[in-house]
């Protein structure tokens, strides 16, 4: 029905968007040299992808099974939350105006999207496969913990409290919208903003990747702004869940940057070593 | 403890001057001895005391409701009613949970303080005997989730159901009397119902939206279409299929339409449905009623539906169990009609006489009114999952086999449900008779589909594309229904007033075991500001859980405000000093501007 529509706008209008990034700030000889000889780097990346995908398929396990289980074993901390804030997001949407709200539902869909997956091409790009394993060990580790606090925390959006003070404001704009993202989360599994964590992961990444994209740096602090302002705004989620999705996104990066270097050739080796009694691979 | 101290200090004093020439240093030593024993003793007996009393603590409370997801106006209201809870100076917490937790909760766990939903109106007042009587609240479901418990209520709930007439009315109007008064749960407001279906849609005998079971059997495609495509906000019958269900509990329109019950209510009546007809037996003490079924009925896998299965259905939704378990283990949804029956009998293949309990015929009906059960299907599902729980109660049922004029076809898990028109059913044949004749070869489309949809608004673009016929949800977002009102290929529908909101009070905990405690409770909630601000004027105040004016008492109508007193501020907020003198008069005290107890 609606949802294929949904998601054939956001693939062309994110494909665009990376496309032309791509052309900005990586340069199509780059990327053309990286596609000529991909192996290394997916090499390199091979065990944190291969773990990105469980946790990723977990997740969609436990989209369907997650939120009967998390009413057992997690805690309703909706109404903390509300008590906390009351309507702080209905004060930020005062501020507001239409072309606000558009540009923030851009923001928050495709500029998302965008930011999420554009990094996976920079990161590839480079001759190093460095950046390329800490961004996929940062992902999965905002997926992993992100699914754990699901699973601890039961939370409602702000639209489900305080829908007529801060009316969800994308799904007014955009209903069909709702399709896509109810396909992807559950309106249980509010705290923290995933949408939040991975924007900090992101641009944490590319301030610390300025030196290969000097200009890449500034777009991403600013998008991920956005982002973050946005989930606010349009009252999916608590000031609440934007500042955990914070601690969670910094959280993920120091934990993606300390990532261990082991590529798929080093288990391959340490694999062998064990099955022929020895501790060392054969130099 | 200041005070005691002083004590010993004199006594000391006393035993010195008795000793001239200064005190020994015996005399001394004893009386400082008494001294300290007595002080330590005058001083620990305070402590004693004092930290054998429980220190006075703030009060506090949990709102539960259903998110805004679920139904926009209950969560408005809990938010109104913690809000006012917070400046009378309870630490209060407003707890949203979705539909089914919050019926696992609530209707099976008990685990709630106060809950605001919605709630079926009470059209029969024998429904309060099941939401009311004391005898009910070890039960489950909707069968006291108050634990409520008064004699006088237990005993007028009990004189209803055997009276008829004006001598019914007089004791259910002093029976509404006292539970207004004592307020196990409070009645807020009746919302309207509103929904929508694209323009072409048909609506036929009387039906307006599809609620109820004969609502699919009323409504009609557009002209070229054999397919009906429906939208539901609420999933729930997308999951389960189970009759028995209660955490499933939809509006029972969907289900109700797969399963045929022995006798339907048509416009408030309950006539003869998969019964040829039926007659009171004048002889014995119990009433007896002896039920000729329709010939070769059939399920929907082609079994045949004979009298031993309606005797079959009585016997096992009193005991799930079919007698394995050391008591009854009885379906909650259904345990206050099939209560009423008393036993059944099959003396032909297609007569039960069934055997009731002392009641009036009126009341009686109702009990015909359950759905009729293939033995088949369910007797291996009373094996019992644990003590008192039988696989009859959790059970899915994703493919139910019923008798019903719509049968499954096809489901995909929490995304959609194809049902098809059941050509065997009896409402297709020649020479039918009785009331069921007004829905003679129904309904007029080959299948229906339901399908999720997260909101009014998505819904109503649906029917505006022409991508769904018509929702079977209410409308609840006032966004949406503006949309629906001015779109032109959208028909904007709206139905008898068939709920009400009411705040449900657990008085199995403390304070809200008070009565007085719970009509202050019950003030906190600014009716005629509901209406208005939540309700959008599409509503109006009740504060009596009776539906029919003939059982209300004059005195009781609303004349604007709660009989129970007005509200303590305006616009739906409390005055603090007003809704803190309130509480000071039932004997609450308050310390720092919180209310505390103990």
């Amino acid at each position: 029905m609606g949802l294929l529509e949904v998601v054939g706008v956001l693939a062309a209008v994110v494909g665009a968007l990376i496309a032309v990034a791509t052309v900005v700030f990586v340069g199509r000889e780059r990327l053309w040299a990286a596609l000529r000889d991909p192996w290394p780097r997916l090499d390199a990346i091979a065990p944190y992808l291969v773990t990105l995908g469980v946790v990723l398929l977990f997740r969609r396990l436990a989209l369907r099974y997650g939120p009967e289980f998390s009413w057992v074993v997690g805690v309703n901390l909706t109404g903390t939350i509300y008590a906390v804030e009351g309507t702080f997001i209905a004060t930020l949407q005062s501020y507001g105006s239409p072309a606000v709200t558009m540009a923030l539902s851009f923001a928050y869909l495709y500029g998302y999207a965008f930011l999420l997956l554009f990094p996976f091409v920079a990161y590839f790009a480079l001759d190093e496969p460095d950046h390329l394993r800490e961004l996929t060990a940062a992902a999965t580790l905002n997926y992993g913990l992100g699914l754990v606090c699901y699973i601890l925390f039961v939370v409602y959006g702000p639209r489900n409290v305080i829908l007529d003070q801060a009316p969800p404001l994308l799904y007014d704009l955009y209903p069909q919208s709702q399709l896509l993202t109810r396909e992807v989360n559950r309106n249980v599994n509010a705290f923290p903003s995933l949408h939040t964590s991975l924007s900090v992961t992101v641009a944490a990444m590319a301030i610390r990747t300025r030196d290969h994209y000097r200009r890449f740096a500034p777009v991403a602090a600013v998008a991920a702004g956005l982002v973050v302002l946005s989930t606010m705004y349009l009252a999916i989620h608590w000031a609440m869940d934007v500042l955990g999705g914070v601690v969670l996104g910094l959280v993920a990066y120091y934990g993606g940057v300390y990532a261990p270097a082991t590529s798929a050739s080093d288990l391959y080796a340490w694999l062998h070593a064990d099955s022929a009694g020895r501790t060392r691979p054969p130099q | 403890m200041a005070h005691e101290k002083v004590k010993p200090v004199g006594h000391l004093r006393a035993g010195m001057a008795g000793d001239r020439g200064g005190p020994s240093r015996r005399s001394l030593l004893s009386a400082t001895g008494t001294a300290l024993a007595t002080a330590s003793a005058g001083c620990l007996n305070g402590v004693l005391s004092e930290n054998a009393r429980d220190r006075p603590s703030q009060v506090s409370l949990s709102v539960t409701t259903p998110p805004a997801d679920d139904d926009p106006n209950a969560v408005r209201i809990a938010r109104q009613l913690v809000s006012n809870l917070s400046t009378a100076g309870i630490d209060a917490r407003l707890v949203p949970e979705g539909e089914t937790q919050l019926s696992v909760n609530v209707l099976l766990n008990r685990e709630f303080d106060l809950v605001v939903t919605d709630h079926p109106r009470i059209a029969d007042p024998d429904r309060l005997r099941t939401l009311l009587h004391s005898t009910n609240a070890e039960g489950k479901g909707w069968q006291n989730p108050f634990g409520y418990s008064n004699l006088d209520v237990d005993g007028a709930l009990e004189a209803q159901c055997r009276l008829t007439g004006t001598d019914r009315e007089r004791v259910v109007r002093e029976l509404i009397r006292r539970v207004v008064r004592d307020q196990p749960f409070s009645v807020v407001a009746i919302p309207r119902y509103y929904s929508a279906a694209r323009a072409s849609v048909a609506f036929e005998a009387g039906a307006t939206t599809l609620q109820q079971p004969l609502d699919y059997l009323s409504v009609r495609p557009p002209e070229d279409r054999t397919e009906l495509r429906v939208l539901l906000f609420d999933g729930r019958v997308l999951v389960n299929r189970n009759p028995l269900a209660v955490e499933y509990r939809d509006r029972g329109a969907v289900v109700g339409s797969i399963y045929d019950p022995v006798g339907r209510r048509v416009a408030g009546r309950v006539v003869p449905w998969i019964a040829r007809h039926w007659e009171w037996m004048e002889e014995g003490e119990r009433p007896r009623l002896r039920v000729s079924l329709r010939s070769d009925l059939t399920f929907h896998d082609g079994e045949p539906l004979t009298a031993s299965d309606v005797a079959f259905s009585y016997r096992f939704l009193a005991d799930t169990s079919l007698g394995a378990a050391e008591e009854p283990v009885p379906a909650p949804r259904f345990r206050g009609r099939v209560g009423l029956v008393h036993g059944t009998n099959v003396p032909e293949r297609n007569t039960v006489v069934i055997e009731f309990e002392p009641c009036s015929r009126e009341v009686l009906r109702r009990a015909l009114t359950v759905p009729v059960l293939p033995t088949h299907v369910w007797t291996e599902k009373s094996r019992l999952r644990r003590r008192f729980l039988t696989q009859a109660l959790v059970w899915e049922n994703r493919q139910p086999v019923g008798s019903g004029p719509l049968a499954f076809e096809s489901a995909e898990y929490e995304q959609s449900l194809t049902l098809v028109r059941n050509s065997d059913h009896f409402l297709f044949r020649d020479d039918l008779q009785g009331a069921a004749r007004t829905f003679a070869d129904r309904p007029a489309f080959e299948r229906v589909t339901f399908e999720a949809t997260p909101s009014g608004t998505a819904a109503v673009e649906l029917l505006e594309n022409g991508e769904a016929d018509a929702v079977a949800s209410p409308l609840n977002d006032e966004t949406a229904r503006q949309r629906a009102r001015s779109s032109t290929g959208v028909q904007f529908r709206r139905d008898d007033d068939w709920s009400w909101y009411v705040v449900g009070y657990n008085a199995r905990r403390p304070h809200l075991s008070n009565p007085r405690f719970r009509r202050v409770l019950s003030r906190l909630v600014d009716r005629n500001h509901v209406v208005e601000a939540v309700l959008d004027g599409e509503g109006i105040p009740s504060d009596v859980p009776a539906m029919r004016d003939r059982y209300v008492p004059d005195d009781l109508r609303w004349n604007g405000e709660s009989t129970l007193g007005p509200f303590p501020g305006e616009e739906g907020s409390v005055d603090p000093e007003a809704v803190r003198e309130l509480f000071r008069e039932i004997g609450y005290r308050y310390d720092d501007g919180t209310l505390v107890a103990g």
